[in-house]
């Protein structure tokens, strides 16, 4: 899902940018006031967990590969500004030193991703709880994966008018939201569904052993 | 002088001079122009950078050795008219460790039924997930450190 480097215009991602840095330093004051000595290993460990579920590529029909977010998973268990902010670092990491994403794009992609990512997690995990935990979790994953992927196929689907040539011609990303909406959340249907199926089974396991930082 | 021995020679010489312009024709290029669609890839990194002049082999199906090699054009282009249907396959690397092997499905009438691109790079792309868990962890790491060594600071 990530948008690598030279898709996106930087009318897209300087406006990201700005948006962005406000919204790190605050989650970097969250995660300071909050870090304790036993939640720290346990952000590390989590952190690693969404790190391998956002860089595991699985092929897709047409030649394209997919992979799962994982940030619902630090949403849950730390709050949605902590795992905002531990994603970021997974994004970096993926664009420095794994190749996948970019760090002009890091902004859009951490936005997408890491903080709508994680507030729909949360928010739709709150407003459901009354159904079930096991309902809650799977919906509130499901959707925020596909949110972060309508977010983003957006973001790649109005580049043509966004930054276009004096003729028309697309300067960065050439295909229309027509193109980019099924293309991206269609297999992020299948995948979603797979994150929220793995999302529940750590979170019980995090629950049942009291790791669970975020309050709600 | 007899006349004979004067009269094989001069022959001997015109005869040469008849035979050199043949000879001159073996040594030259000679062109003609080939009607026919060629098929044009332009290559790129990601972002802008394009891979100019680096060198490219393509395999015709099922055979080992290159139906065509050179390096990519001014514009990180390269061009070539495949004379059969099948699975070809371009293998384009930078002396940097990129590149990619391409392969396309040509059909019958010559133009690209499918086509699929593996990436290459010096470290595989496992050894780089594995480098950035590491990186990962050992920032939380020296984050431990860090408050250890601000706690033992501050006892208070």
């Amino acid at each position: 899902m990530h948008i690598p480097d030279g898709l996106i215009s930087p009318q897209t991602y300087l406006p990201a940018l700005a948006l962005a840095v406000p919204l790190w330093v605050i989650a970097g004051r969250r995660l300071h006031a909050s870090l304790g000595d036993a939640m720290l290993p346990r952000l590390a460990v989590f952190t690693a967990l969404a790190f391998l579920l956002s860089t595991l590529m699985l092929p897709l029909p047409g030649g394209t590969s997919g992979h799962a977010v994982g940030v619902g998973l630090l949403a849950l268990v730390f709050g949605p500004w902590i795992a905002f902010m531990a994603y970021t670092l997974v994004l970096l990491l993926q664009a420095v030193v794994v190749g996948a994403g970019g760090i002009t794009a890091l902004p859009v992609n951490a936005l997408a991703m890491g903080f709508v990512g994680a507030w729909v997690t949360v928010g739709l995990y709150r407003s459901l709880r009354g159904l079930g935990d096991a309902v809650a979790v799977t919906i509130a994953v499901w959707l925020a994966v596909m949110v972060s992927a309508l977010l983003l196929a957006l973001v790649l689907g109005l580049q043509p008018w966004v930054a276009a040539a004096p003729d028309g011609t697309p300067r960065f990303f050439p295909f229309g939201p027509r193109i980019t909406i099924p293309a991206l959340l269609i297999p992020h249907a299948f995948i979603g569904a797979g994150e929220a199926a793995l999302t529940l089974l750590v979170f019980r396991h995090a629950r049942k052993r009291r790791w669970l930082e975020a309050p709600g | 002088m007899p006349a004979g021995p004067v009269f094989s020679r001069c022959v001997l010489v015109v005869l040469c001079m008849l035979w050199l312009p043949a000879a001159a024709e073996a040594h030259a290029l000679l062109h003609e122009r080939v009607d026919g669609d060629a098929l044009t890839l332009r290559l790129s990194f990601p972002g802008s950078d394009q891979p100019l002049f680096e060198p490219y082999e393509i395999f015709a199906p099922g055979v080992e050795t290159p139906f065509q090699s050179g390096r990519v054009n001014a514009l990180g282009e390269l061009s070539f008219r495949p004379d059969r249907p099948g699975a070809w396959r371009i293998r384009v690397f930078t002396e940097d460790g990129h590149g990619a092997v391409i392969a396309l499905d040509i059909d019958d009438a010559g133009t690209v039924a499918a086509a699929h691109a593996d990436h290459h790079h010096a470290g595989s792309y496992g050894l780089r997930v594995l480098a950035a868990l590491g990186y990962l962890l050992g920032l939380f790491g020296l984050a431990v450190l860090w408050r250890q060594r601000r706690d033992r600071a501050s006892p208070g």
